[in-house]
């Protein structure tokens, strides 16, 4: 039984290089088709049960599509506290991979007790926010315990700083160039940057550059438009906009980032620049969560005018997810759900000529078993979290 | 973006970092890394080889129920 499905990803060698890469999906992409029927309540605690993994973000997603389609306003407060939640599961996906993956490809140890630590960080923070029955609903009430978010906020905090950045992560975030990067390379001792160091020091650092094209804003109407269409099953399985094929990651989310410029200039958009990207946004994480609490006290009152439905009964909703952008478009009639649809990251991340395949292609293909390394470390780069098959031919 | 899916837990190693669960008929070798506190007989969440947290036993069904649904499992 795999029910999670599978990316088979073969390399093709030919005199020592890469001559192909080939990417094929047997992830249950229509699967959303469960819930044409159900009612729009339904659909809401079905959600996060079946998308568990982001389930968060899967959660926060629907109920977006679900209010702009049912023409649902919402208070600004329960907006903003939705989106901190989004956030926190952010950086517990990127604390469980880094510690655990990171560590694993740095042959180092892995700290199980502060990795399953990290488990109580998402109900901690939803008790925070919201009544257990109340989340993600349609119009929930929000019951926000401050010192309690606070709480979530410091472990995070605490977390990233003693065994990852040996930093605080505002010093962390605040490096913007090669000399303090190096500089903070060289004093940290973490298994993380352990393997950081390797990068760097073994030159393998610019490895799987196939360039950066971060999937641009899409205006909703467009896209739900799009998501229509008779050749939508095609399209959320191999999704590209006007021809082009995107990427959506942590790395084209911080890019802006003066020391990911500075990366860019000696490792391109290889290895290196991709781990330091998801490490500058778990950085970046405490003080925007710290930031919101303040904004949240100043909305009290205020309510958020969901936009219109795009069409009537049609709505979409749009979420930053640990590994990219989520998309949900849902159609409703009377309360029922008519038709369905979820684009996820994986499948711009994974499309056949997308971000993981022309990296994959650039890596060199003397060393079999340095290749599958490299292939190994660079998916991991990409996206962490989806299960794959690596063949080399 | 993934799924995960619920199993039973039949057994846990010396050490408490590995289980064995059920998944339908097969029995499958899984990290407990990601979780805390976790007894035979538990069910848990899977996805990629770690169990990802703890469920009640009606919401793994739930869930299970959910998926023959939709046909990704018989």
């Amino acid at each position: 039984m795999n029910v999670e499905g599978e990316l088979r990803i073969e390399l093709h060698r030919q005199e020592q290089r890469i001559s192909q890469v080939r990417i094929l999906s047997s992830r249950p992409l229509q699967l959303p088709r469960l819930f044409e029927g159900k009612p729009v309540a339904e659909l809401l605690g079905m959600v996060p049960m079946l998308y568990s993994v982001c389930g968060t973000a899967q959660a926060c997603a629907a109920v977006q599509a679900c209010r702009q389609a049912m023409n649902q306003d919402v208070a600004s407060q329960v907006a903003l506290a939705e989106e901190m939640l989004v956030t926190v599961e952010i950086a517990r996906e990127h604390l469980w991979r880094i510690l655990m993956d990171w560590s694993a490809f740095a042959n180092k140890p892995i700290d199980r007790p502060l990795v399953a630590s990290l488990s109580s960080l998402m109900p901690t923070a939803k008790s925070a926010c919201f009544a257990k029955r109340d989340l993600f609903t349609l119009k929930p009430a929000l019951q926000f315990d401050e010192k309690k978010f606070v709480s979530i906020i410091e472990q995070i905090a605490n977390t990233a700083s003693n065994a990852i950045f040996a930093e605080q992560p505002s010093v962390l975030y605040a490096i913007s160039d090669i000399d303090g990067f190096d500089h903070w390379l060289d004093m940290s001792k973490t298994p993380s940057s352990i393997l950081l160091q390797d990068l760097r020091d073994q030159q393998t650092g610019h490895l799987g550059d196939g360039g950066m094209y971060a999937l641009p804003t899409i205006d909703a109407q467009i896209m739900s438009q799009r998501m229509a269409q008779a050749d939508a099953d095609y399209f959320i399985s191999t999704p590209d906009w006007q021809g082009d094929n995107y990427e959506t990651t942590p790395l084209t989310r911080m890019a802006s980032h003066p020391l990911l410029q500075q990366l860019v200039q000696h490792y391109g958009f290889g290895l290196m620049t991709r781990m330091m990207a998801r490490l500058l946004e778990l950085a970046s994480i405490p003080g925007t969560l710290y930031r919101q609490v303040q904004v949240l006290a100043g909305l009290q009152g205020r309510i958020e005018k969901t936009a219109p439905a795009l069409v009537e009964q049609q709505g979409l909703g749009e979420v930053e997810a640990a590994r990219g952008r989520l998309i949900h478009r849902a159609v409703q009639q009377d309360g029922i759900i008519k038709s369905y649809q979820i684009l996820a990251p994986t499948e711009w991340n994974f499309h056949p000529r997308g971000v993981v395949a022309r990296g994959l292609q650039k890596l060199p293909a003397e060393n079999v078993s340095f290749l599958r390394q490299q292939a190994d470390l660079f998916i991991n780069a990409v996206d962490p979290c989806v299960g794959y098959k690596l063949e080399i031919i | 973006m993934c799924l995960a899916v619920p199993a039973k837990v039949v057994a846990i190693d010396d050490l408490g970092e590995n289980a064995t669960v059920l998944l339908g008929e097969v029995k499958k070798s899984i990290s407990l890394a990601l979780v805390d506190d976790v007894q035979v007989d538990d069910f848990v969440l899977i996805h990629v080889g770690y169990a990802l947290n703890k469920v009640s036993e009606e919401e793994a069904e739930r869930t299970l129920q959910l998926f023959a649904q939709a046909g990704v499992i018989r």
